[in-house]
């Protein structure tokens, strides 16, 4: 007997039902739905901010805002193909320090000019994307051991190629020739108006990752890999090509983030950037509606997510609350996400037991004797 | 000045082990029990045998850091051979990248290989090192702390800087500068990349207790419970610390408890507040000199890696050939305007440049 | 037509298929029944092309035919291998792109075949949440758009309803009158009966009997179960036990299955007997409690929680989920017993007394194998299984559940399997076994409880039968029975 055979009575309203239905609504339906309430909780988390101290809302601050969200868009976006292709990538926090090292390496140790150290340092972050990929799908160890052990390589690799040193190239010695620092400080500077040129890259690099993921030919691919490989591989897409790409790909943004903060700081540390970054990019991947199971998730939905997570990180340190507050509320916005992404399954179970309940109450009271 | 006062020391004592032929000691009493010396190790000291000394460190790789502790390390051995007139193989450990497990393989197998006459740690405070310490202890290869103080182990001797004290000169120097420059101070805050740690409370809390002494007007937009937290990671600090300046105007100066401080500087330029706002923080790189030249940073405290490490090299042939233990002689060093030349050229030198 | 000559398929020594001829013409739906492990899903994946014959051949319309090499075949499974992040109409798509960069639209055709099959308006929604009546719908279209020309339908309705599985075998129905050729693999023999034109018996590798073409369900089971080792009329159980004693279940209601009343003897083996899809394997994980329900459960005459789990154990069908295979047979033995008098000062597992223990239940059980120190994994499947058994009657449960108890297993070593159980049910325990074949019910059984639709449809009494046929046959009969009543009035 199936569900579809027993009739049961309307249910009654309640606000608790028609907050649990809209909690489902929100975790089925596609993003749009998703996205809206997170630009809500984002609003009302601003409106909190700005009650506590009115310079959140000052242009000054919203451009610091915007500015500090790009980073962790552009590793979060990255790491979203991962997640779609049905794959973790935790080596991105290493990556990202990475990339700036080997371009420092070459350009202000070696002396390469700066034309040819920016694609050498994209060059040497990518092999190590493919080295993840390669793992993964012809070694077969699961792509979360396979990042986990290669956040630690890499970021022994950065330490080892810098050999201990900070790199600035405002003091550097050999100095670099002047119309490349130029260029070099443009990369994450300011455009006219005042504009960080950082958000300017965000722009595009969502602008490209959009097309690649919603409206090419291999997005398409990639989400039915993710969601089903058993199924894809049957259907004989290339599956291992895909995602050795993906691989590659995230590792190539989170490089891109890592060189971009490099040029605006003037500074990269290696061994010491970009540690703490696995958390929140996974934080705003997942708050984004990605799902872990792969085949799901946007462009909008993770750059919603990186927007809250550094909405809520600026206005903490904004009003000046310590470390532990912001620990606190950053991990209890994951969860209260990941439940709402979860909720679909937990009320399902509730309505099962709720269902056999009233199944047995009619059972009881057929009088049937077989 | 510190290096010359250690080595002071080192000189009289050693040469007068040199004099008569070293007499590494039986036994000592110590604030923890006694510790008797392993007599395989007597013997090679007695035998004129090479002494393997090891300085464990938390990353050779770290700028700054490790290069300065393995300058350090080198210089000190060589002094410490002339003076003590004994050969000493010296051996310099670290993991790359930091991990303290691997740190402690590394310390565990020296030790269990017998490769181990004496040990100076820089293990970062982390409790962890208790056990191993205790065990190397009662095995009878004497152990010291440099940088930070393992509690509670049974090492010897140890050898870092006192925090107090160094907020202490912090304070004072943004006192004597607002002060020189005819500048009224009223408003300051305080940041760390671990504000949790006891290094970073003990430092932020005697910068603030001095300055409220030194210049009871002065008002702090935070304390040290609620610090802004930047984590190591610059481009995180940088958010958070402007986001913070956004929200608190009027900040006149940034205590920083570690080496991020080059990122207040960064801001200071960036919102055109130099000569308004200044930074003060502590350890040393390139653009933390660059911007005390500049104005833009007050002043920063070195802790004067190469002679924390220097000392584990002395400390280790002082106690195998005489029994004396060399005090704690670590000062820290205020780098301001007024001789950072100086400090450049130092650190220029003490990193291989 | 397709045609199926002296096909066979060997998984090392044994022959999953021996010599099976077969001919599946267009224009007709062929249905294909047979017990488990009889080849009929070697079979399948051969037709689809995921596996290779060791002999034999096939011809396609006349000539020679490699399945492999042409994906003109369309597979329908009880579980859809289809894409729940993606649209019906994407799912459609996956695999036949024909774009070179840009994303793959829905065309005129794909929503034609969709419109064909009642889900043109479908195409936007996403596939998870639709039903399975709806996904395998999605399944079929997917073989259309790809020019299919050979339907496999393997259980397609377990988890149907009543009314969508004559919407799907309309759906074959038409199919095959277009002219393609048309397989239904089921266990349900009076559908088979029904909708098919012609029907195979696949029995131990092999075809046994052609073209049993208006053959009732009842007639298809005694096929089935025929030449099935048995040993004749069996006795019945000496010393009756007193009713009011063992497991009984009354209301007991889960997602699959409603059952009104249900009392397994304690001293008895009862046989629950259900297809796939009936929801007896639902209700046998329920009396567990493994699966979540409600109602009332009494053992041995006291009410106890409907989930309590207390002295009851179950073994599941797949020894894959109860063989430690990478432990002893030693360790097998004992893993479920109770490890008091295993371990010396409470804590510690005294490797002697493992072994002298599990000596002791390598004798009793008689256990083929060279030493009880050898891993569990190089022993034949007969012999895991009784240690399986073996371990499970050590640990003593009031309560033993079985599932498929001989699955997989060599004529010898079923027969005393079959000892095992009963003996432990003699002690005065409950054993309560599933069981999908007749002869399995006939040998074991003490009473047998056919169940279908989630709901008991008969008891019956094995050893009242003179043999195996005539059980399947009284079994099917039930079941067609209470089906006819269900349609006759409505249901």
């Amino acid at each position: 007997m199936t569900k579809d055979q027993v009739s049961l009575p309307p249910p009654a309203t309640s606000a608790w039902r028609e907050l649990s239905r809209a909690a489902a609504t929100i975790s089925s339906r596609p993003a749009v739905t998703r996205i809206l309430a997170l630009w809500l909780v984002t609003i009302a988390v601003a409106l909190v901010f700005q009650s506590q101290n009115a310079a959140f809302l000052s242009q000054g601050n919203l451009i610091d805002l915007l500015r500090a969200t790009s980073t962790l868009a552009t590793v979060a976006l990255g790491v979203t193909l991962v997640v779609v292709a049905g794959e973790l990538d935790l080596s991105v926090g290493s990556t990202y320090a990475l990339a700036p090292t080997a371009v420092a390496v070459c350009w202000m140790i070696w002396g390469l000019p700066l034309y040819v150290a920016l694609p050498l340092g994209l060059v040497v972050v990518a092999a190590a994307g493919a080295v993840n990929g390669i793992l993964t799908v012809y070694v077969r160890i699961p792509s979360f051991v396979v990042t986990l052990g290669t956040f630690t390589l890499l970021a022994g690799i950065s330490l080892l190629i810098g050999k201990g040193q900070y790199f600035t190239p405002a003091a550097a010695v050999p100095a670099v020739p002047p119309e490349e620092f130029a260029v070099f400080a443009q990369l994450g500077g300011s455009a006219p108006g005042g504009i960080p040129i950082q958000i300017l890259w965000l722009g595009v690099i969502s602008a490209i990752v959009f097309v690649v993921l919603h409206l090419s030919l291999f997005g398409f691919r990639l989400r039915a890999i993710g969601g089903n490989e058993v199924a894809g591989r049957l259907s004989r897409l290339p599956v291992a090509r895909y995602r050795i790409v993906v691989f590659v790909l995230s590792a190539v943004l989170a490089g891109w983030a890592g060189i971009i903060d490099f040029s605006f700081l003037q500074a990269t540390q290696p061994g010491i950037s970009g540690s703490g970054l696995t958390f929140p990019v996974f934080a705003a991947v997942i708050i984004g509606g990605a799902s872990l199971r792969g085949g799901v998730g946007t462009v909008a939905g993770t750059l919603s997510g990186a927007l809250l997570l550094q909405t809520l990180a600026n206005g903490l340190s904004l009003i000046g609350a310590g470390s532990g507050v912001q620990q606190v509320s950053t991990g209890l916005i994951t969860i209260i996400a990941v439940a709402v992404d979860r909720w679909s399954d937990i009320s399902a179970g509730i309505r099962g037991a709720l269902q056999r309940r009233r199944r047995e109450a009619e059972l009881l009271r057929q009088d049937d004797p077989k | 000045m510190t290096l010359l006062g250690g080595a002071a020391i080192g000189v009289l004592l050693a040469s007068a082990a040199h004099a008569e032929g070293p007499t590494p000691p039986t036994a000592v009493t110590t604030d923890w029990g006694t510790f008797t010396l392993n007599e395989t190790i007597r013997e090679r000291v007695l035998a004129a045998q090479p002494l393997r000394i090891a300085l464990s460190m938390e990353g050779p790789a770290i700028p700054v850091f490790g290069p300065q502790y393995q300058y350090g390390f080198t210089a000190g051995v060589e002094v410490a051979e002339k003076e003590s007139g004994v050969t000493i193989e010296g051996k310099f450990l670290g993991p790359n990248p930091p991990d303290i497990n691997e740190q402690i393989n590394q310390v565990r197998s020296q030790a269990a290989a017998g490769q181990l006459d004496c040990l100076s740690l820089e293990g970062g405070g982390a409790p962890s090192w208790v056990p191993i310490i205790n065990d190397l202890a009662s095995r009878g290869i004497p152990v010291f702390t440099v940088g930070e103080d393992i509690e509670g182990s049974h090492r010897l001797g140890t050898f870092h800087t006192d925090w107090t004290l160094e907020g202490q000169m912090a304070a004072k120097a943004v006192v004597d500068y607002f002060a020189a420059n005819g500048l009224e101070l009223k408003s300051l805050a305080v940041a760390s990349s671990v504000p949790n740690q006891p290094f970073a409370q003990i430092r932020m809390n005697a910068f603030i207790n001095e300055i409220k002494a030194l210049a009871p007007g002065a008002e702090f937009a935070n304390s040290a419970d609620n610090a802004i937290n930047g984590t190591f990671d610059p481009a995180a600090t940088y958010a958070a610390i402007k986001a913070f300046l956004t929200g608190h105007a009027g900040v006149q100066v940034l205590y920083h408890t570690d080496v991020n401080a080059g990122v207040i500087d960064k801001i200071i330029l960036d919102t055109n507040q130099k000569g308004t706002m200044f930074a003060v923080g502590h350890n040393v790189s390139d653009e933390t000199l660059d911007a005390i030249k500049t104005g833009v940073q007050i002043g920063t405290i070195d802790q004067n890696f190469p002679a924390q490490s220097q000392w584990a090299a002395s400390v280790c042939a002082t106690f195998l050939t005489t029994g004396h233990i060399l005090p704690n002689t670590n000062e820290p060093v205020l780098v301001t305007a007024a001789n950072v030349d100086e400090a450049l050229e130092t650190l220029k030198r003490t990193t291989g440049r | 037509m397709i045609e199926i000559s002296s096909v066979s398929k060997f998984y090392g020594n044994t022959a999953a298929l021996d010599g099976l001829t077969m001919q599946l013409r267009r224009g007709i739906v062929t249905g294909v029944v047979g017990p488990n492990g009889a080849g009929k899903s070697t079979l399948m994946r051969m037709l689809a092309g995921e596996e290779l014959p060791d002999a034999g051949s096939f011809r396609l319309d006349g000539s020679p035919w490699r399945p492999a090499a042409q994906p003109r075949v369309g597979i329908v499974h009880q579980d859809p291998a289809l894409w729940p992040n993606l649209t019906v109409g994407e799912n459609l798509l996956v695999g036949r792109e024909r774009t070179r960069l840009a994303r793959p639209r829905s065309g005129l055709r794909e929503q034609e075949i969709l419109q064909k099959l009642a889900i043109g308006d479908l195409v936007g929604r996403r596939l998870g949440e639709l039903s399975l009546a709806i996904q395998q719908r999605v399944e079929i279209a997917r073989a259309l758009a790809r020019d299919a020309d050979v339907f496999l339908f393997d259980e397609p309705n377990s988890a149907l309803t009543a009314a969508e599985s004559e919407y799907l075998f309309e759906r074959m129905r038409a199919l095959a009158a277009d002219g393609k050729v048309v397989l239904l693999v089921s266990h349900r023999l009076d559908e088979v009966a029904r909708n098919c034109e012609e029907i195979f018996v696949v029995r131990g590798g092999k075809s046994v009997r052609g073209s049993a073409h208006g053959m009732s369900a009842r007639e298809l089971a005694e096929i089935l179960a025929e030449g099935s080792s048995s040993t004749g009329r069996r006795s019945a159980p000496e010393g009756a036990p007193t009713a009011g004693e063992g497991l009984a279940v009354d209301g007991w209601v889960g997602d699959a299955f409603a059952i009104t009343h249900l009392a397994a003897r304690a001293g008895e083996v009862t046989a629950i007997v259900g297809v796939e899809g009936s929801g007896s394997r639902q209700f046998l994980l329920s009396l567990a409690g493994l699966l979540p329900s409600r109602g009332t459960k009494t053992l041995g005459g006291w009410q106890v929680s409907a989930s309590a789990r207390g002295k009851t154990l179950y073994l599941a069908g797949d020894r894959r989920e109860t063989v430690f295979a990478h432990l002893s047979v030693a360790e097998n033995l004992v893993m479920r017993s109770p490890p008091r008098s295993l371990l010396r000062l409470g804590a510690l597992v005294s490797r002697g007394r493992v072994w002298q223990r599990a000596e002791k239940m390598r004798r009793q059980h008689g256990i083929k194998c060279r030493s009880v120190s050898d891993p569990a994994s190089t022993l034949s499947g007969g012999n895991q299984q009784k240690v399986v058994v073996a371990s499970a009657i050590a640990a003593q449960p009031d309560v033993l559940l079985v599932e498929e108890p001989t699955r997989g297993v060599d004529i010898a070593s079923r027969r005393e399997i079959y000892e095992q159980l009963r003996g432990f049910a003699r002690q005065g325990r409950v054993v309560v076994t599933l069981c999908t074949e007749e002869a399995e019910v006939f040998e074991l059984a003490d009473r047998a409880i056919v169940i279908d639709r989630g709901a008991v449809v008969d008891e019956l009494l094995p050893y009242r039968y003179a043999s195996v046929e005539e059980l399947a046959g009284a079994v099917a009969g039930a079941i067609g029975d209470a089906r006819q009543r269900q349609r006759l009035s409505g249901g």
